[in-house]
């Protein structure tokens, strides 16, 4: 790994702790991420956050939000999300589209520690 | 990077941009599905959720939709004046996030859960009904610590800027914490330099700070000063010379009173001491009271 790479595990760490324990959740959206490791969008960015992911410390969820109320379900794939499904916070079937799909980055707990 | 990845990436791009927003992620997963080599597919899904992700390949600006929230004892006779502001310069959308009246005693008592899951309810909504809009939210007094905790239980909901003025919110809270909040440069903290309101309520009650007359410790928030009370922002010529510029293109216009700000009252800096302040002389004095006398 590149000297750039160990220098964002550091910040992933930093960030992990911050968030603390409890009831914050450490999804972050992307932009965030980016902020949080003071990266803008671009492709060397982007070859920084694809070898963080394939080291595994890194996830990527795309999660299916309900129009009005927040996430329903996490997937762990865009081609793993179905085209309808079970809206549990309004109890309707739920047609997925773009604007239903939202992308967060997980930091995983063991690797970051 | 390799010039061959940057190659990539920016085809990738070029990709995308012309194909309309709506249809990007199906088209992305018929890419994906298309794609029999494991390894590739998963670079193509990382660098297409990348690109979708930060909006590139989206070069259209946002409308603005600005949220207003009121604060106690108030109908909120100041959300029709700012949006007549607004809407005299600009096409941005303006909603009034209003909850009734709220009275000193529930305020003071913490009795606000039914108004925050009102405020919430309203919130949604609005993302719903706007979802392409970058979301501003202006807030004052006790409609400061409703945005704050809004955006504390919500944090999938994202916020482009928020303007606060004669908050109630603690002025050491970590909003850092929330990957929700807006970045640097995207909050200001309007602060009144004869606004006692903010005082009052952290020393009369526990849980409420006094940034609105303090200002906050925290660098995400940028501190502006005026020489007003607690309702005296609500002016034509502050719309205009301060609001306006930071609700509508993020611009902060700094304030005269900032850098030539008088210095605190002594009796401010002593009941802004710690939280519940006068609770805890009254206390003591009721046991006094009751000491000598019962």
């Amino acid at each position: 790994m590149r000297k750039v790479e160990y220098k964002m595990i550091d910040k992933l760490r930093v960030l992990y702790e911050e968030s603390g324990s409890g009831t914050v959740a450490r999804v972050y959206p992307v932009p965030f991420l980016l902020t949080k490791l003071d990266l803008v969008p671009s492709p060397a960015t982007f070859d920084i956050i694809r070898t963080l992911e394939k080291r595994g410390f890194l996830k990527k969820v795309f999660r299916v939000e309900s129009p009005a109320l927040g996430g329903i379900a996490d997937f762990s794939s865009l081609v793993d999300i179905p085209d309808e499904i079970d809206d549990f916070r309004t109890g309707l079937s739920l047609e997925v589209k773009s604007e239903n799909i939202k992308v967060y980055y997980v930091i995983q707990q063991a690797l970051v520690k | 990077m390799h010039s061959n990845s940057s190659t990539i990436y920016k085809k990738l791009e070029s990709e995308l941009s012309n194909i309309p927003s709506e249809k990007r992620w199906e088209h992305i997963k018929t890419r994906l599905l298309n794609e029999s080599d494991r390894q590739r597919r998963e670079d193509l899904e990382s660098l297409f959720t990348f690109l979708m992700a930060n909006n590139i390949a989206l070069p259209k600006k946002k409308e603005t939709l600005v949220a207003m929230v009121h604060g106690i004892r108030t109908h909120a006779e100041w959300h029709d004046q700012l949006e007549k502001a607004i809407k005299s310069s600009s096409t941005a959308e303006v909603k009034s996030v209003k909850y009734g009246f709220f009275d000193s005693i529930r305020f003071l008592m913490h009795f606000y859960g039914p108004k925050l899951k009102h405020v919430t309810e309203e919130f949604r909504l609005l993302k719903r009904d706007y979802p392409d809009h970058e979301i501003v939210i202006v807030a004052h007094s006790f409609g400061t610590f409703l945005t704050t905790k809004f955006i504390e239980n919500n944090t999938d909901f994202n916020v482009d800027r928020v303007l606060f003025c004669g908050a109630v919110v603690n002025e050491n809270y970590n909003f850092a914490k929330l990957p929700n909040f807006p970045g640097q440069g995207c909050v200001i903290n309007d602060v009144g330099t004869q606004d006692i309101y903010p005082v009052l309520a952290k020393s009369c009650s526990l849980g409420y700070g006094a940034s609105g007359t303090l200002g906050f410790n925290r660098q995400q928030i940028k501190n502006r000063y005026f020489e007003c009370k607690h309702s005296g922002f609500f002016t034509e010529e502050l719309f205009d010379s301060y609001w306006l510029p930071f609700l509508l293109r993020g611009d902060c216009v700094d304030s005269e009173t900032t850098t030539n700000r008088p210095m605190m009252k002594y009796h401010i800096s002593i009941l802004s001491l710690m939280p519940g302040f006068i609770l805890i002389v009254l206390l003591v004095l009721i046991l006094i009271f009751y000491y000598l006398f019962i």
